[in-house]
């Protein structure tokens, strides 16, 4: 029997159905696709210029906020870097210089913060420890100061990483000096000469600086080097005839001191000229002088400190020549005896001996502040037998 | 009064189960691939929300971070006025939070959400924060998530029991991308929205989340919403800082619900044109406390939850800023105007917990080295007392710290927290809005305590004859006789436990000439095993093909420690 034409495409439409009805689960998922293609790409043309907006606006507060900074105003760069970041979260330099805001502003503990986070995300940033070295420094922390100073010369830096190790270990050795850590400080003074530039200044800084830790030595090295790379430096020149004078190098302070004053003519350094001359001049603990050379400069030297002595007593009011127990009275027979035994000494093994004792007495003498004002004289005396009591070569 | 417009479809739709048949593996295949793309969907959509937030706060209240006047008093105010007048006339179902929105979307209206619902809670909402309202985004895109969820659903014509199931999926989902948390939003959403989780269920949960959180990472980046900073339990005496944050906590929780509770229906039973201005008075009030000099206590506020998490207010102004945000949440929230409280919940946790952490370092400077981690637990109380919901709150504080060491402080903070705004405050906030709404949604907190009744509880001794199965019938037939009983409890190792009634015992016995066991007599199947620690539920499931079940032993199924009938379930569920 034939088929109504009808029914034929009725059941023709029933199929079509039936194999739609099959397909719809992998349709929905093409149109889902599609539809969150769609989504995707207009949630990310809405994201790119909310994006371009937040990186304009957090430019913007951000050049606020360094304006504000620069001109030394933190508190008032604190909210407009506060807002940059709000517009760039994760900006590290705008959490460093909001950081550098705190910091200047003197909330410590804020700064900190974003400091220490600034260092979780980078640990080796010289910048940040830096930072965090410089707030410990503040808060009289000297191990945590020179944990991070150590992060900082040991870390990474933007640009010129070398000249920013250099200024960082110099500014650990100042602190290192300011807290009274003078063995730590020559330790990194030491780390910095084998890496420091060789510009006058850099030298004439190590030289200073090792003055400041006492190591007179090393300072005239380097104040040498620097006059040496910079032959009308006076700084160096008065530095390394300071240090030489300090180490008892007299004449070639006195070379220095000259040097000095031919390129910049100054009292204060002719004082010290005629000082160390006098010193060179008075000095019996050279060892290249004769004995008789040797006593003579024993006798002035007691005679220099007779006159101190009459001074001391005429201003207090003492007689030298009665004994009560005053200690001018006491330095006084000190002063006969040893010059009983000088008139009587000419061989120069007797005067080496005597230097000891003399030293002592005319440190002595000399070093009583109630006697007025010190003469050239007197502070070459002092210079000279200061401490001494040996040859020297 | 109820106000049953602010969840319910103004005519609730007829869902009919118009799909094809298919295999239970096929379905459950595609119910999976569909929740990755309502991961995606929320995903992209909660990124747009977040966008169009931060695009308003910069129209209305400006690009700096501490908004200038006018703007900051006029922008509440004037941007509140609108969102009345959406609310009122365009988007009627879009106050609140969401959450319960979402709830009643599940047990109410089979899985039915409005998709008007998601684009009024989109405008609205991000109206509302952007313009300083003190309210945050995750509770709307919870909602959002679960609007897009619902009509994909119904446009894809699901069961109804998937279609069910789908609005909280997209509310996990929505909440995963706007909180960056997918563990803290699969779990809130099991353990606040559905209060129960199957196998199936979980793994398009699991999927929607994870789709949607790798989406808006995409976009906004993996950075959590507060940058996290170094967390430390230093030593055990802390715990009682922790122990008083936990007390503290449970306080500010238990204030803020109170006065949501007090303030909410009597905000709603004023006369209809004061809800025109009710937003708008809620948002002079927060302009005024900003220009005043705290600014912090406007919009969602995380920059500020950023600061506090790192030391950056002293103690007195982090109480002030969490008592003051507690006034400003309640007073948006009972405005009606649209917005979470997620955001708030946190930020008042933060300021309390970083306020405590001030107040023993100041006392005990030597214990405590982290404001950020008392911050961190106090969000976690929050969560704990007002929300309640403890295992999300003790997961959200680990999945954001991503730090398991401060697990003991947690749980010890969030516990207290939990048990004392309990006490003090017995109907969660959740359920207390549903209520005041005049929604009979199902509380939780009320499942999850619910006593369940085992079968222990109504458990009888043995009082019929035992038999072992390979005995004749006719002895068994004279056991039962001495015994007057009706029917006989059988033991048919290793088939298990059977019983036969007295009646054909004597009929096999009488009719037949051989001697039969009582084994040969069994019908299958044999009873299902029951235990003393079986729901009575379970017992219901099975024992209308028997008079009796016998109760066995967990580690020996051939040992009895009781029967149970119906009788004796009946009599345990009315006791």
């Amino acid at each position: 029997m034939k088929t109504p034409p009808k029914r034929k495409w009725a059941s023709r439409v029933k199929a079509a159905k039936e194999r739609i009805r099959a397909l719809r689960r992998p349709i929905y998922v093409v149109s889902l696709s599609l539809l969150a293609a769609g989504f995707f790409a207009f949630t990310f043309s809405v994201n790119r210029l909310y994006a371009e907006k937040r990186s304009h606006l957090s430019a913007y507060w951000f050049q606020q906020g360094q304006a504000e900074l620069e001109e030394g105003r933190p508190q008032n760069a604190i909210p407009d870097l506060r807002t940059a970041l709000l517009y760039s979260h994760e900006n590290s330099r705008y959490q460093l210089n909001l950081a550098r805001a705190l910091a200047a502003a003197n909330r410590v503990p804020e700064a900190r913060s974003y400091f220490l986070n600034l260092l979780e995300e980078e640990p080796g940033n010289g910048s940040v420890n830096l930072e965090l070295a410089r707030l410990s420094a503040k808060d009289n922390d000297p191990n945590q100061a020179r944990r991070y100073f150590n992060g900082a010369i040991y870390g990474a830096w933007d640009t010129d990483p070398i000249l920013k190790r250099q200024q960082v270990r110099q500014e650990l050795i100042s602190f290192l000096i300011a807290n009274d850590l003078k063995t730590q400080a020559h330790g990194e003074l030491m780390s910095y000469t084998a890496e420091m530039p060789s510009t006058p200044n850099a030298q004439l800084w190590v030289a200073r600086t090792f003055t400041k830790l006492g190591d007179d030595r090393s300072a005239l090295d380097f104040f040498v080097a620097a006059s040496q790379t910079n032959r009308r430096d006076v700084t160096a020149l008065l530095g390394a005839g300071w240090a030489a004078f300090r180490l008892g190098r007299y004449r070639e302070a006195v070379e220095y001191f000259k040097g000095a004053e031919s390129l910049h003519e100054d009292p204060s350094t002719l004082q010290m000229i005629e000082l160390v001359t006098s010193v060179i001049e008075l000095n019996p603990f050279d060892s290249s002088i004769s004995a008789a050379e040797r006593r003579h400069r024993l006798m002035l030297a007691m005679g220099i400190a007779d006159q101190r002595l009459k001074t001391c007593a005429d201003s207090h009011d003492v007689d030298l020549d009665t004994v009560s127990g005053d200690p001018l009275q006491l330095a006084r027979s000190q002063w006969s005896y040893l010059n009983r035994q000088l008139r009587g000494t000419y061989n120069n093994s007797g005067l080496v001996q005597l230097l000891a004792p003399v030293a002592s007495l005319i440190t002595n003498i000399e070093q009583n502040g109630g006697c007025g004002a010190q003469t050239p004289n007197d502070q070459a005396m002092l210079r000279i037998y200061q401490g001494g009591g040996e040859l020297q070569r | 009064m109820i106000d049953t417009n602010v969840i319910a479809p103004n005519s609730p739709p007829v869902i009919e189960d118009r799909a094809a048949p298919e295999t239970p593996a096929q379905g459950e295949r595609f119910f999976l691939l569909l929740a990755i793309f309502i991961g995606i969907f929320s995903g992209l959509a909660v990124v747009c929300f977040r966008i169009t937030i931060d695009f308003l706060r910069i129209v209305l209240l400006g690009s700096s971070v501490t908004p200038t006047f006018p703007r900051i008093l006029l922008a509440p105010a004037l941007t509140g006025i609108v969102i009345a007048l959406l609310v009122m006339f365009v988007f009627p179902r879009v106050r609140g939070s969401g959450v319960n929105q979402t709830k009643s979307a599940l047990y109410v209206y089979d899985g039915y959400i409005p998709f008007r619902t998601a684009i009024g809670k989109f405008i609205c909402s991000a109206l509302a924060i952007g313009s300083g309202q003190s309210l945050g985004p995750e509770d709307p895109s919870l909602q959002i998530g679960a609007s897009i969820a619902s009509a994909l659903g119904r446009k894809l014509e699901l069961t109804r029991e998937r279609l069910r199931l789908i609005a909280p999926v997209g509310a996990a989902a929505g909440l995963a991308a706007a909180f960056n948390s997918p563990i803290s939003a699969i779990l809130f959403v099991i353990e606040e929205v559905i209060g129960r989780w199957t196998a199936g269920f979980l793994g398009a949960v699991v999927l929607s989340a994870v789709s949607s959180v790798v989406v808006a990472r995409y976009f906004l980046g993996s950075q959590p919403l507060f940058r996290i900073p170094e967390v430390q339990f230093i030593a055990p005496s802390e715990l009682l800082a922790y122990a008083a944050l936990g007390i503290v906590g449970a306080f500010a929780s238990v204030l803020l619900a109170k006065a949501i509770q007090v303030l909410r229906p009597r905000m709603k039973a004023l006369p209809r044109w004061t809800q025109l201005f009710q937003p708008a008075l809620a948002g002079l009030i927060i302009g005024a406390i900003a220009l005043a000099g705290r600014p912090e206590v406007m919009g969602a506020g995380y920059e500020f939850i950023d600061q506090a998490m790192h030391d950056q207010f002293p103690w007195k102004i982090l109480a002030i800023l969490a008592g003051l945000k507690i006034l400003t949440t309640v007073l948006s929230f009972v405005s009606g105007t649209p917005g979470g409280m997620f955001a708030p919940t946190l930020f008042i946790g933060a300021m309390l917990g970083s306020a405590v952490g001030g107040v023993e370092r100041h006392f005990f400077p030597h214990l405590t080295l982290s404001i950020g981690t008392y911050a961190l637990v106090g969000m976690g109380v929050l969560f704990a007392g007002f929300l309640r919901v403890p295992m999300t709150s003790v997961f959200m504080v680990l999945e954001v710290s991503g730090n398991y060491s401060i697990i003991v402080p947690v749980i010890l903070a969030n516990t207290l927290s939990y048990l004392i705004s309990r006490n003090l405050q017995p109907v969660p906030i959740f359920d207390l809005l549903s209520r005041q709404d005049g929604l009979g949604l199902p509380s939780m907190e009320e499942q999850r305590e619910e006593r369940v009744l085992r079968v222990e509880d109504a458990m009888r001794a043995v009082d019929v004859p035992v038999i072992d199965s390979q005995i004749p019938a006719d002895e068994a037939l004279e056991i039962a006789e001495n015994h007057a009983a009706a029917e006989i409890l059988v033991d048919d190792p290793p088939f298990g436990w059977s019983s036969l009634t007295v009646g054909a015992l004597r009929d096999a016995v009488e009719q037949n000439s051989s001697e039969p066991t009582v084994a040969s007599l069994l019908s299958e199947p044999h009873m299902p095993p029951i235990y003393p620690d079986h729901s009575l539920d379970f017992v219901l499931r099975h024992i209308s093909q028997w008079s009796f079940l016998p109760v066995t032993h967990r580690a020996n199924n051939r040992r009895i420690v009781g029967l149970i009938t119906m009788n004796d379930v009946m009599k345990a569920f009315d006791k």
